[in-house]
């Protein structure tokens, strides 16, 4: 009676459009994104295993490298800088973000675009810039030896010179974090401060400075990692790093395994620094925000305004101002840049093309990995955010090497053709681009994706119309990053190009070691342009960046 | 009746296999019903209402919608293909869609003109039709709900499902939106159910009422008979108050301190049970010699609910007129007279 | 662009995507080495000295070639990276010690062209797995404004003296021409001698710059009054302006002579374009491309009967007579015996 009965329900089943069985599902997921999960770990963790297992194979060599007495002295300095160098762009970041977002200072959005155009502006180029200036013979201890002073006034090279230069350049990071955390924060808190008799200033320190906090952190991680991670800029500045050291060893002991070993701990510690971020993420709330919530006070800023333009034209000055200068004297003329523009061309379409299909990729890929994040909890989640983080602690040229192996091994067609170079770059900037939207897709209520599918949607036309429609600001701020991280990219693309094929980054490297100043100058204000152009036109990277946090 | 929605022994458990959301639940909705599903939170309405809605996969039972098995150990139908409308708790308007489009956004396998004439009704029904081109940020939470409401119906779902649904509103709001919601819904001739641990909305609007507790279905059946003759102790308690006084069956009647009621159940003689008295079937009459006193009085604007002494020290309450005022610490004397008396066995918990 | 994004369709965005990348990756890039007939060029010899040569070659063989040009050593990595599926044909170093390494791990394949015979043996590979095409003598660069001709030491072996102190820069190991000049020192002095020798240098405050260049800009903007580095440089320096000199040093009778690093052309192992590469490397000696690689770069000339121009040709000063092979057996005690440098 009873199988009748369930034989009966099933015909009824049957008679309707079409017969559903159950979906299998591999722990929480569906095959299809437990495929997608396990092509993104294996893209992602694969260079880094090939590292593990190339530095086990050094066995005692690699070992005595680790353990040789200067790994302990090449952390403590490497981490030196980039302590120095977070604290240095937090100073920069900090009075410029409120500055520029509460206070009636003309000119304050202008002068918020500007403020974006150091993250255009390569920290090498950088480092060339004040190294021609403040070196040995540049004209700052030029003019101090002028005026009879003996030696020099300013040394470049060396760690402070690092310090300089690493956060002049990566200071926007927490100059757009702070900026939009100060513009949609919550106007109540300071009149309640207000209320209890704080002026200005002690608002900003009791008040606002404390609820910054998490932004300032967010910033601050991009920052060091950054500062962990650069080769170009710290080598130029004559800084011994764990990048550099790699750099020794594979460019003079052609050590792999040694440099696989180096690499392992940069690895380590980056993961460290990571999870200690998540631990700190993970116990904040977030705060939504609202349209049509009020505005925050904007403070007059009366006689102090001529002090307040100082600072900004000090930061802006010394970020953007004077490598531009400088580069524009180097180039020589007008003539100079449309010809190298003319000859190279093609480096210009290289750069643009790569750049942009890896952010591109590096989006949907973010989007895929955020999504499983946000709305399957459990390992798996766990497992793509640290696969798709690993990407910050590799150094350009180990990624490099590491990819050239793999892929010429196992997928030799891939090898040799411009796509590596595409692969070099996801691979180093995907977590931009997650990060990006995981905190977009952390603020859309998962109730709008189940009301979609309600409403006969199934879960892909769901993200389509609903879930992408309202994360795409961040996931543009997140395409953004990684466009002009990928084309500013040098250490890897050195590696990863097929013969015949230069960006415009590999360019400049090239003319700096023909010495061609005018050219390098060239190529590098073609860059810097390239770089900035969506930097300008994305009007909504600000908002889409907060996300970030 | 056609039965629209048919639960057959639904279990879900959450955390691989560890806590037991909601156990061997079977349920009838008929058409054009309205049900509520009442309890406490963490009884697991609002799973249930996910498990019809096909947002979460039960883990034992079948589910029908409309005749149709959609959910069985071996069948799941996901919840674009069920045919069920859902209000959501925050409503979830999609943000970057006006009040219309959000309406249309169920509409779009329908042909132009059919969408527009259905869209143009939906937003009738509710009201809302010179608000259309509104965002959600632009709309009261009232006019939010509305056209949540009709977004749910506009594409004739055999059911609408509704999740808490008037729990963000401001409480005139709330007694506004109830009436409303309950003449679209009856207008349209839905089937709906809703989830609520609001027993005042559930008895109001709803045909019939199911109470769950711990993730079983306690009782199910019109608010009157839930009301008056409650199946169990947490029913009794949690749709509307109870004092359980304890009473003696002894032939006819149950012999209590408030006096013998009639033996209803035909309960054996000797039995020991405690009798259900709710606060509004106690009286209280002046009497300067009474063996009662009132302790506390809570104004409650329509009226005042008086917690009285008996002589035995148990203390009942008694809901009388808001003009009606006696003074704490008064003597008083307690009449009851129940229509209906409820009975549960001492040591039991059911009954 | 604002308008694209502001009409950013995911559906639309996804699909260019994959045709962007099906077709970079199906279709060889813009030369790629998939690109059958050309042959392939992994260049640590800068672009304008190798360019003119390969341009010369396509002309007159008719036959396409691909550069990548890149430091010697990032390319060799490339090069024993790549070992599985070969892209090099052709692999032309700045240092010869590098296709030493490179041979050693069986990277490389020997040939021995016709026009080799004439270059004295301690510049090409006893082997044939490489060749060397112009050579760089280790010389000591000095600033004109700062030190005169004569004050300058006639032997490196003086320049522990206080006088210069702080004032010598040289490159750091990362720079192979270096790593050379500390394996020859080894070699000549013995291990003990050396290492105190080049301690009494550090003791001098000796400057260990990142690369040559630094050095020869130091040397030319009086940051440094002298710099232990490579024949060319002093030649660049005098094209870029810069007031300097430059002395052969150890050329005394007793002198070790000064030692020639060779760039060195190699074949590599498993090259697709065999015939071609052959034909390269034949090329490259050849009187022509001799021409352009001297006269744009001023570098020695190793084969016999060339016009050095105005650099020092190779049997006008004495050089140190020492192979690529022994330099390499000393490299690893050279690079232990000297850390961090």
């Amino acid at each position: 009676m009873r199988g009748g009965m369930a034989k009966g329900n099933m015909e009824r089943a049957a008679s309707g459009e079409t017969f559903i069985f159950r979906r299998p599902t591999i722990g929480v997921l569906t095959p299809v994104a437990a495929l997608g999960a396990v092509f993104i770990i294996l893209l992602t963790a694969s260079p880094l295993l090939n590292l593990f297992i190339a530095a086990l194979a050094a066995g005692s060599r690699g070992l005595s490298s680790l353990l040789s007495g200067s790994v302990p002295t090449l952390l403590a300095k490497t981490l030196l800088l980039a302590t120095l160098a977070t604290l240095w762009a937090l100073l920069l970041g900090v009075p410029p973000a409120w500055i520029l977002t509460r206070t009636d200072l003309p000119g304050r959005r202008l002068f918020r675009v500007l403020g974006l155009l150091p993250l255009a502006i390569p920290p090498y180029i950088g480092a060339l810039t004040y190294i021609t200036l403040l070196g040995p013979v540049g004209p700052v201890n030029k003019a101090y030896q002028a005026m009879g002073g003996s030696g020099q006034l300013v040394n470049i090279y060396g760690l402070w010179g690092g310090v300089l230069v690493l956060g002049l350049f990566t200071y926007p990071y927490i100059l757009l974090l702070a900026g939009s955390a100060l513009e949609s924060s919550n106007p109540a808190m300071e009149e309640a401060a207000r209320a209890a008799g704080h002026g200005p200033m002690g608002i900003f320190v009791r008040v606002t400075l404390p609820l910054l906090r998490p932004s300032l952190l967010a910033g601050s991680l991009l920052v060091f990692l950054y500062a962990l991670s650069d080769f170009a800029a710290v080598s130029f500045l004559r800084v011994t790093t764990f990048t550099t050291e790699i750099y020794h060893q594979l460019n003079t002991r052609f050590d792999q395994r040694g440099a696989a070993a180096l690499s392992a701990v940069l690895v380590l510690l980056t993961l460290l620094v990571l999870v200690a971020q998540r631990k700190n993420l993970g116990r904040r709330s977030f705060v939504q925000r609202r349209s049509g919530a009020k505005p925050p006070t904007i403070y007059p800023l009366g006689h102090w305004k001529v002090p307040a333009l100082i600072c900004t034209y000090l930061v802006l000055g010394g970020s953007v101002f004077l490598p531009i200068a400088l580069l524009l004297y180097q180039a020589g003329s007008a003539a100079t840049i449309f010809q190298t523009l003319a000859s190279g061309h093609r480096y210009l379409w290289n750069s643009l093309w790569t750049a942009a299909v890896a952010a591109t990729a590096a989006t949907v890929l973010a989007l895929f990995v955020s999504y499983l994040i946000d709305r399957r909890k459990g390992p798996v989640g766990l497992l793509l955010t640290a696969a798709t983080q690993l990407g910050y602690a590799i150094p350009g040229t180990v990624l490099g090497l590491s990819l050239i192996l793999l892929y010429n091994t196992y997928v030799p067609w891939i090898y040799g053709t411009a796509a590596m170079v595409v692969l070099g770059y996801l691979l180093r900037y995907l977590p931009q681009a997650v990060q990006g939207s995981a905190a977009a897709l952390s603020q859309v209520d998962p109730n709008l994706e189940e009301a979609a599918r309600g409403l006969g949607r199934s879960s892909w036309q769901a993200l389509r119309e609903v879930t992408i429609p309202l994360i795409r600001p961040g996931m543009v701020a997140g395409w953004t990053l990684v466009f002009i991280s990928s084309i500013k990219e040098l250490a890897a693309t050195l590696l990863l190009r097929p013969a015949g094929f230069d960006t415009l980054p590999v360019r400049i490297w090239i003319a700096t070691i023909e010495v061609d100043f005018a050219v390098a100058a060239s190529t590098s204000l073609i860059l810097i342009a390239t770089t900035a152009l969506p930097l300008f036109l994305i009007r909504r990277l600000d908002s889409g960046i907060s996300q970030l946090d | 009746m056609t039965e629209v929605i048919r639960l057959e022994g639904v279990s879900k458990r959450y955390g691989g296999g560890g806590i037991a959301a909601i156990q061997e639940i079977s349920l009838v909705v008929g058409k054009g019903e309205i049900v509520a599903l009442l309890g406490p939170s963490g009884c697991g309405k609002t799973t249930t209402l996910r498990l019809i809605a096909g947002f979460e996969v039960p883990d034992g039972g079948s589910i029908e919608i409309g005749g149709r098995i959609v959910a069985n150990e071996r069948i799941f139908v996901p919840a674009e293909r069920r045919g069920v409308g859902m209000v959501f708790q925050d409503y979830a308007l999609f943000p970057h869609l006006t009040a219309r489009e959000n309406v249309a956004f169920g509409l779009h396998n329908w042909d132009a003109e059919r969408s527009g004439k259905r869209i143009e009704e939906a937003l009738d029904l509710v009201g809302l039709s010179e608000l259309e081109g509104r965002y959600s940020y632009e709309l009261s939470g009232g006019q939010q709900q509305r056209v949540a409401l009709a977004r749910a119906l506009a594409p004739s779902p055999q059911v609408v499902l509704l999740d808490e649904p008037f729990s963000n509103l401001d409480a005139d709001m709330r007694a506004q939106m109830r009436q409303d919601v309950h003449r679209i819904l009856r207008q349209a001739g839905t089937t709906a159910i809703f989830v609520t641990h609001d027993q005042e909305e559930a008895l109001m609007i709803a045909d019939r009422v199911g109470v769950l507790n711990q993730g079983r279905l306690e009782q199910i059946d019109q608010p009157d008979v839930i009301y008056h003759t409650p199946a169990t102790r947490f029913v009794a308690r949690f749709v509307g108050s109870a004092d359980f006084i304890p009473g003696l069956v002894q032939g006819e009647g149950i012999v209590t301190e408030l006096g013998t009621f009639p033996n209803q159940q035909g309960l054996p003689s000797g039995q020991a049970v405690e009798v259900m008295i709710r606060p509004d079937d106690i009286e209280l009459v002046a009497d300067l010699a009474g063996e009662a006193t009132v302790v506390t009085r809570h104004f409650r604007g329509s009226d005042n609910l008086y917690c009285v002494q008996l002589p035995s020290g148990r203390t009942v309450h008694s809901s009388q007129g808001s003009t009606r005022i006696v003074e704490s610490g008064a003597r008083i004397a307690v009449k009851t007279d129940p229509t209906h008396v409820v009975c549960f066995y001492e040591d039991d918990t059911t009954r | 662009m604002t308008l694209f994004f502001s009409s950013f369709r995911p559906t639309l965005f996804c699909s260019i995507l994959l045709i962007v990348v099906s077709v970079s990756a199906v279709m060889p890039g813009p030369g790629g080495p998939e690109a059958g007939s050309e042959l392939v060029i992994y260049s640590g010899r800068k672009e304008s000295a190798i360019k003119p040569v390969v341009d010369l070659f396509e002309r007159k063989t008719g036959a396409k070639a691909v550069l990548k040009i890149g430091k010697t050593s990032g390319l060799a990595n490339e090069i024993l990276q790549e070992r599985q599926h070969p892209r090099a044909d052709i692999f032309i170093a700045t240092e010869a010690g590098v296709c030493e390494v490179l041979a050693r791990e069986g990277a490389l394949d020997s040939y021995a062209p016709a026009r080799a015979r004439s270059i004295p043996s301690e510049y090409k590979s006893s082997k044939g797995f490489w060749t060397g095409i112009s050579g760089r003598a280790r010389v000591i660069l000095y600033n004109t404004g700062l030190v005169k001709n004569e004050e300058v030491p006639g032997s490196v072996l003086d320049l522990a003296d206080p006088k210069w102190n702080g004032k010598i820069a040289i490159a750091r190991t990362l720079e192979r021409t270096t790593l050379s000049w500390l394996g020859a020192l080894v070699h000549v002095l013995g291990e003990a001698k050396a290492k105190a020798y080049i301690d009494g240098l550090l003791r001098n405050g000796l400057k260990v710059l990142p690369d040559n260049s630094d050095v020869w800009r130091g040397v030319g903007s009086g940051e440094f009054a002298l710099g232990l580095t490579n024949s060319p440089n002093y030649h660049l320096a005098l094209k870029a302006g810069l007031p300097v000199g430059v002395v052969y040093p150890d050329q005394g009778p007793s002198g070790m002579g000064s030692l020639v690093n060779p760039n060195a052309v190699a074949i590599v192992k498993g090259a697709r374009h065999l015939v071609l590469a052959r034909r390269f490397v034949d090329f490259i000696l050849s009187q022509e491309a001799q021409a352009i690689l001297v006269r744009q770069a001023f570098e020695t000339p190793l084969v016999s009967a060339m016009d050095a121009g105005e650099v020092r040709p190779l049997s006008s000063f004495k050089s140190l007579k020492l192979s690529q092979e022994r330099l390499a057996d000393l490299e690893e005690r050279t690079i232990r015996l000297f850390p961090g440098f």
